[in-house]
């Protein structure tokens, strides 16, 4: 062979054939995709997927970025016939596209160090139990080998009141910073609960 | 349903395509001859040659 | 050390020498220097984004920039051997830059009142402008050959020896500088490892925290190691295999020193916090993008070469390599634009995260170690490869089926059926590439296995190989929607990923420096047991790294798998198999320092002067020796 041209317009070809394949298809068949209205038990409507609020969750989001979350923990739901996600109550159905609707990047992850939390702000409803799980996992995880985020907090000796959290084995309390608070926000504003036509 | 149409109709010209470079290649004899092609990487004093010893850094011969 | 036509006889600008080009682009660094001083200040005084942006990049850009710059071209034309004047294009290049800089500054301070977003025009401009000097550049130097080049191409072509001294300034650039990454991503990777099992160490910082180290380990390895250790082969290989010397030198050397700066700050970066959150492009854009466009000199050195080149045919290696070159940049840049400058948010991203994070593996590292591969098993045996048919099969095929396999990092994922059915089919279809390379290699080694115990380039190369057919069939394999039930979200994955970037592409390289590097300084290697030390600790090290992450994770997917085990059970049953990963990360750091002597000994000019290559043979170690004294 004696042609760079031929050998140039070959791995062109290749590699536009799967850019097309494999980013434009998939983005052409998304367009359709769109929030939906729902009714709540009360009777009002919202919109799923819910735009994060941007005073606490959206910036909750970028330290959950930033701190490298994704690499332990995946957002994603399998179905209940692959895997046992939903036998561990990690969520009441599985994930599909529209659950990530305006996410920008989508934190799916690929790693389960640490359990799937898709649906964590359903499951840990508590502020209390979020911070004292970040500020020490053993707190409230016998076990776990999640990092320690005790920098994002303050510990006094004073009950702060409704700023802090007692912690379990000692007279001391937590206070969150701002980037905790926010942090926890975007962790509970993480729900897939509602139930949507394409998931049969 | 266009779309369809359009992405069969490149994949097909893809596939001629395809086809047309690989016989372009076997006509222009571009898949002949690969032993030379294969053993283009030695040099004329190092051609079929048996494993040696001599160093390229200082010697100028090359493994 | 030969008479290559380094210097440039013709200087039609009639511009004045090295000491004014170096002072010149010392004076213009302290002028940004005082100019980002200033912005600090105004900075402090009357709070705007907008200055601290423009002072970061006056500093980073301005100072640090043209002061590298300057400073690579100062060592880089004074070791010339004939010829102390710099080529034209350099003035011009520097000229440009700091227009362009100026014209930037401005830009940021109009986006201070939200005209643009702050990222554009740093991420468009700066690199794009670099790329377009470089073209320039190029474009000049291939119109107009000197006189010298002239000479050349009526002579006969360039021996061996001539090639290898032309690739020495700048392959060793680019090889030391992956060196010191190398050595960077072990810690970092030490670091990660160690948090793993003992969350404790080292926590008390964010910038030390677990999901920071991590992605910092990724992206040192990945664009520091094994990218600037990958190119550094490349140009070499490219040089030989088309018989001429390197082309477009200074341009590749500042363009060395520029990846260095771009990924050092990328680094940086990800450590304060700036990670994007996507797996395999956490790296800032303004750093990504300054990495993928560097490509522009890559891609046009290696288009010349293979246009000026005096050997007849195209050697598979050189489809590789030109693929790879054209093949990472395209890549690259269109996953960043996708993923971060396309406002539309959802699942398909994550198509485009791993349409382009398996083909960093597939289109760019795998290339480059077969590449390498190819040229240096049948060079060290000094027989041809077995078969060239099945080469250049497994090339297209690999070009062909490689870009597709994303998907199966997202089975069972929110995506459409389709997608993933295209990840997995394509992902057995690599079959095919693999089979035929392993063949071939092995073919090709019949008979000389014996070798192995000779010559550590063979050794490493072989080990390389071999690995590249275990890492793709048993990726094959964990397509397997069956199988990639269990593997999926486990560190058996992580397992697998290390076999692929370490295992193949890394013992390839580390073959390859063995190789090259006396090619380049004209001495051998400083001590044959030292190679022995790095080779055992490295191969034994990734084996323990291997089997213990791999039945862990097998475990850890079983048991994921049975929602009757506790989680909390299943993260304490890891435990020992994430200390038996230190260990293993210990033993291979180990055999990392051991080659990071070697290569300062042989760059410091330590190594021995010997007529033949450095082989183990005669003062064997003694893990290898038992079966020769019978």
């Amino acid at each position: 062979m004696n042609r760079p041209l031929l050998i140039l317009l070959g791995i062109m070809a290749t590699v536009l054939a799967s850019l097309a394949g494999m980013v434009f298809v998939p983005n052409w068949q998304a367009r359709e995709l769109a929030p939906i209205r729902v009714v709540d038990a009360e009777g009002a409507t919202a919109e799923y997927p819910p735009p994060l609020d941007g005073l606490a969750e959206a910036p909750g989001r970028q330290i959950y970025q930033s701190l490298g979350c994704i690499y332990c923990h995946s957002q994603q739901v399998r179905d209940a016939a692959f895997g046992a996600d939903i036998d561990r109550g990690w969520g009441q159905r599985r994930s599909v596209p529209r659950d990530y609707l305006g996410q920008s990047p989508p934190l799916m992850g690929t790693m389960r160090t640490g359990p799937d939390v898709a649906n964590i702000g359903a499951r840990q409803p508590a502020d209390a139990w979020h911070h004292l799980h970040l500020y020490d996992a053993r707190l409230v995880s016998k076990g776990s080998v999640m990092p320690p985020f005790a920098f994002l907090y303050a510990v006094v000796d004073q009950d702060p009141g409704e700023r802090g959290y007692k912690l379990p084995d000692r007279p001391q309390w937590i206070v969150p910073s701002t980037t905790a608070r926010s942090l926890v926000a975007y962790l509970k504003s993480l729900h897939q609960d509602h139930d949507l036509k394409e998931v049969q | 349903m266009s779309t369809y149409i359009t992405i069969w109709a490149f994949m097909l010209a893809a596939a001629i395509s395809v086809a047309w470079a690989l016989s372009w290649a076997i006509r222009r004899g571009q898949l002949q001859n690969t032993r030379a092609q294969a053993a283009s990487i030695f040099d004329p004093d190092e051609r079929d040659a048996a494993p040696r010893r001599g160093s390229p850094t200082l010697s100028t011969r090359g493994e | 050390m030969s008479t290559i036509p380094a210097s440039r006889p013709r200087a039609p600008l009639g511009l004045p020498g090295l000491p004014t080009l170096v002072s010149l682009g010392c004076g213009v660094s302290v002028c940004w220097l005082a100019f980002g001083l200033f912005l600090l200040g105004l900075d402090r005084v009357i709070h705007i984004p907008a200055a601290e942006a423009a002072c970061r990049d006056a500093l980073s850009f301005g100072f640090a920039g043209n002061a590298l710059a300057s400073a690579a071209i100062w060592f880089y034309t004074r070791r010339q051997p004939n010829g102390q004047r710099p080529a034209e294009w350099l003035y011009l290049t520097g000229a440009f830059y700091n227009a362009l800089l100026g014209a930037l500054l401005t830009a940021i301070f109009l986006t201070a009142f939200d005209f643009l977003p702050y990222n554009l025009p740093i991420v468009v401009a700066l690199p794009l402008g670099l790329g377009a000097l470089c073209a320039v550049a190029a474009a000049s130097s291939a119109a107009r050959p000197t006189a010298a080049e002239h000479e050349v191409h009526e002579q006969a072509a360039p021996g061996r020896a001539e090639i290898d001294a032309s690739c020495r300034q700048v392959v060793v650039a680019w090889f030391v500088s992956a060196v010191v990454w190398l050595l960077f991503g072990s810690l970092l990777a030490l670091l990660a490892s160690i948090k793993l099992h003992s969350p404790y160490f080292l926590a008390n910082s964010a910038w030390l925290t677990f999901g920071r180290v991590r992605p910092a380990h990724l992206n040192a390895m990945t664009y520091g190691w094994a990218s600037m250790s990958g190119i550094g082969t490349l140009l070499w290989l490219q040089a030989r295999l088309c018989r001429i010397t390197l082309p477009f030198r200074e341009a590749l050397y500042l363009v060395a020193f520029y990846w260095n700066v771009a990924l050092a700050y990328g680094l940086f970066r990800i450590l304060a916090g700036d990670s994007s959150g996507v797996e395999w492009l956490e790296l800032p854009m303004y750093s990504a993008m300054g990495l993928s466009l560097a490509f522009v000199v890559l891609f046009l050195t290696s288009a010349k070469m293979l246009l000026t080149r005096r050997a007849e045919h195209l050697y598979v290696s050189q489809w590789y390599l030109f693929g790879a070159v054209f093949w990472f940049p395209f890549l690259f840049i269109a996953a960043n634009v996708l993923i971060f400058a396309t406002p539309v948010g959802g699942s398909v991203k994550a198509v485009a995260n791993w349409w382009f994070a398996h083909n960093v593996l597939g289109l760019w590292l795998t290339p480059i170690g077969l590449a390498t591969a190819y040229y240096l098993i049948p060079k060290v045996l000094g027989r041809p490869i077995h078969s060239y048919y099945l080469s250049i099969l497994g090339f297209w095929t690999v070009g062909l089926f490689y870009n597709w396999v994303g998907t199966h990092h997202l089975i069972g994922g929110p995506l459409p059926a389709w997608l993933i059915s295209v990840g997995v089919v394509s992902s057995l279809m690599m079959f095919i590439p693999v089979v035929t390379v392993a063949v071939n290699h092995h073919l090709t080694m019949v008979g000389h296995f014996h070798r192995l115990r000779q010559s550590p380039t063979l050794r490493f190369t072989v080990f390389g190989a071999m690995s590249y057919t275990l890492v793709s069939l048993q990726g094959s394999l964990m397509a397997l929607r069956t199988i990639n039930q269990t593997t999926h979200f486990t560190h058996y994955t992580i397992a697998h990923a290390h076999l692929g970037v370490y295992a193949f592409f890394t013992m390839i390289m580390f073959g390859a420096y063995y190789y090259i590097v006396p090619r380049l300084t004209g001495r051998e290697w400083w001590s044959a047991p030292l190679i022995a030390v790095h080779f055992w600790s490295t191969a034994i090290g990734m084996s323990i790294y291997f089997v213990a992450l791999t039945y862990g994770g097998f475990m850890q997917g079983k048991q994921m798998n049975d929602p009757d085990v506790p989680f909390l059970r299943i993260v304490a049953q890891m435990v020992p198999y994430l200390q038996w990963r230190s260990v293993a990360g210990s033993l291979m750091t180990v055999g990392h320092v051991a080659f990071a002597f070697l290569v300062l000994q042989m760059v410091r000019g330590q190594g021995r002067p010997m007529p033949g290559p450095t082989l183990f043979t005669g003062h064997m170690p003694p893990l290898f020796a038992w079966r020769r004294r019978r």
